[in-house]
């Protein structure tokens, strides 16, 4: 079964820490890539910040050319930053892989994964 | 892991909003200051025993606002307290759900606006910025900008007290003055950043904090106005640039020019950010300086050995169609130099030679197409005369460099 493992987090909080705090971060999601490689095929993305994005607000009827306005879709402090996407047997085991890589400012959402294709290649 | 550090970055994060906010609010940026960094000091103690609040700016902002009023109070006991209501206290758990974002953007832009008092210098509006709006404190700023703390520290107070006079009107700003706001706000940030980039004239060529501070106030406002083109392009400038910081200096100090630095010390996620910025900037079709100035900045952090000189060109062309001024129009023949040969280079800086003579720049320009058409007599005193215009211990080791160049060509 596929669990993604979603990231929230406020954009520029963590770039204000100190280096070795960061490079302590930065460690966990190594050592989380390294298990989900031993494991068997995963996939991961960080994001840009979210001023760098652009949403494309939803159409009136579907021959109309949506309108694009700059920004990320939500107003909240925090942001989707990031994913996973795991395979896992267990609930279980998706939230231990999500919590391995929670820090004081991040929010980690699981959810399952309905439908995927695709790869993201490096 | 360190929890104090995760909390003092935060805080950093949210200064701004909260200074500007206080600042409204008390009219009075030391008082803005101070309440901020009591309400710090008390979510040290409260968010790691209760957990971190669902709006932490509002969280900070309550306990600010209540300490701001005891303080108030407490300075004058026996005098009426226009428009400040001694109300009971807000409990910290019932804080302010719904921050007004759009008052906090404005906010925000007013406090930077307020920095940009036109009675300071340009330095001393950056200094103040850094002190009051991103919390640099006063010896890390003085380092920043090599001088003495003491002597950085008179002028931050000399600075607060000429603004602290300004009448920056606390009414929401209409559509011209917002636009006037930005403005000002956006050029001091873009003189803040050059500061960083390229010492006028001192032993250091770059001084990273002063660069990375100007990009997290270009953030900051962008994520405030997000559909302004220009901020956009003014963020991707700074980005372009600063993604090439690890590679513009060689190991003797030496400036490397951008087609010759090692790409693989490239910070190509900074590159790929500040791309996609300009490419949404493009989208609006409002083309102004900055965005021109990150599209030429971009042309130089492309991938591959070649640079595109035809298309830098045509950028400084179109930049000298917005900003008509004789140092665009150097720029403009360096490039042409590259496209058409020193002959085209040298006949755009005819008519600048009054009005640069003064500009170190514009005589290494002349002497480099005079070296490149092997006119050594006249190179070598062109680059004589940059020499004698202070140039930066780098640039004079350079000019230095070349002027013996010359001399064995003689």
């Amino acid at each position: 079964m596929q669990y993604s493992i979603l990231i929230y987090s406020a954009d520029g909080v963590f770039d204000l820490l100190p280096q070795e705090v960061k490079e302590a971060c930065l460690q966990k999601h190594r050592e989380l890539q390294a298990r989900l490689t031993a494991k068997g095929s995963f996939a991961t993305a960080q994001l840009m910040p979210a001023s760098s994005s652009v949403t494309i607000k939803p159409v009136a009827d579907p021959g109309e050319k949506p309108l694009v306005v700059d920004g990320p879709f939500s107003e909240t402090k925090e942001h989707f930053a990031g994913f996973y996407i795991v395979n896992c047997d267990t609930l279980e085991e998706a939230i231990e892989y999500g919590s391995s890589i929670a820090t004081p400012d991040v929010f980690v959402e699981v959810r399952p994964v309905a439908w995927a294709s695709g790869i993201l290649a490096g | 892991m360190n929890a104090h550090a995760w909390l003092e970055a935060r805080f950093t994060d949210l200064r701004p909003r909260a200074i500007a906010a206080l600042t409204r609010q008390f009219r009075d940026l030391d008082l803005a200051e101070e309440v901020f960094a009591a309400s710090c000091l008390r979510a040290l103690k409260s968010w790691p025993e209760n957990g971190l609040p669902k709006d932490p700016l509002a969280w900070l902002l309550t306990v600010a606002r209540n300490a701001g009023r005891d303080i108030i109070r407490a300075r004058s006991r026996s005098a009426v307290i226009a428009n400040q209501p001694a109300g009971s206290h807000v409990p910290e758990d019932d804080y302010i759900e719904h921050l007004d974002n759009d008052g906090l953007r404005d906010d925000v832009l007013r406090l930077l606006f307020i920095c940009c008092h036109p009675a300071l210098s340009q330095q001393d509006q950056s200094a103040l910025a850094l002190k009051i709006v991103t919390g640099m404190n006063v010896d890390q700023i003085a380092r920043a900008f090599l001088v003495k703390p003491k002597t950085m520290e008179q002028r931050i107070t000399r600075a607060k007290r000429a603004v602290a006079q300004a009448q920056i009107p606390f009414e929401t700003p209409d559509l011209t003055e917002r636009s006037r706001r930005l403005k000002a706000v956006s050029l001091m940030l873009y003189l803040l950043f050059n500061e960083g980039w390229s010492a006028s004239s001192g032993e250091v060529q770059i001084k990273t904090p002063l660069c990375e501070e100007a990009i997290r106030l270009a953030r900051l406002l962008l994520n405030l106005f997000p559909g302004m083109s220009e901020l956009m392009g003014l963020l991707a400038l700074f980005l372009f640039q600063h993604a090439r910081r690890s590679s513009r200096l060689d190991p003797q100090g030496q400036l490397v020019p951008p087609d010759q630095q090692d790409q693989a010390l490239w910070d190509q996620k900074l590159i790929t950010e500040a791309q996609t910025l300009l490419a949404k900037a493009l989208r609006h079709a409002t083309p102004g300086s900055f965005q021109v100035q990150a599209a030429i900045a971009g042309v130089h952090c492309a991938a591959g050995s070649k640079t595109d000189w035809p298309e830098i060109e045509r950028l400084y062309a179109a930049l000298y169609l917005l900003e008509p001024s004789p140092v665009i129009r150097l720029n403009q023949a360096a490039a042409a130099s590259k496209v058409r040969g020193p002959e085209a280079g040298l006949q755009m800086l005819q008519p600048l030679e009054d009005e640069l003579d003064n500009y170190r720049w514009f005589h290494s320009a002349r002497a480099a197409f005079h070296l490149e058409m092997r006119n050594y007599k006249c190179a070598k005193a062109a680059y004589e005369r940059a020499l004698a215009l202070e140039p930066t211990k780098a640039e004079r080791e350079f000019l230095n460099r070349k002027i013996s160049e010359c001399e064995k060509n003689f």
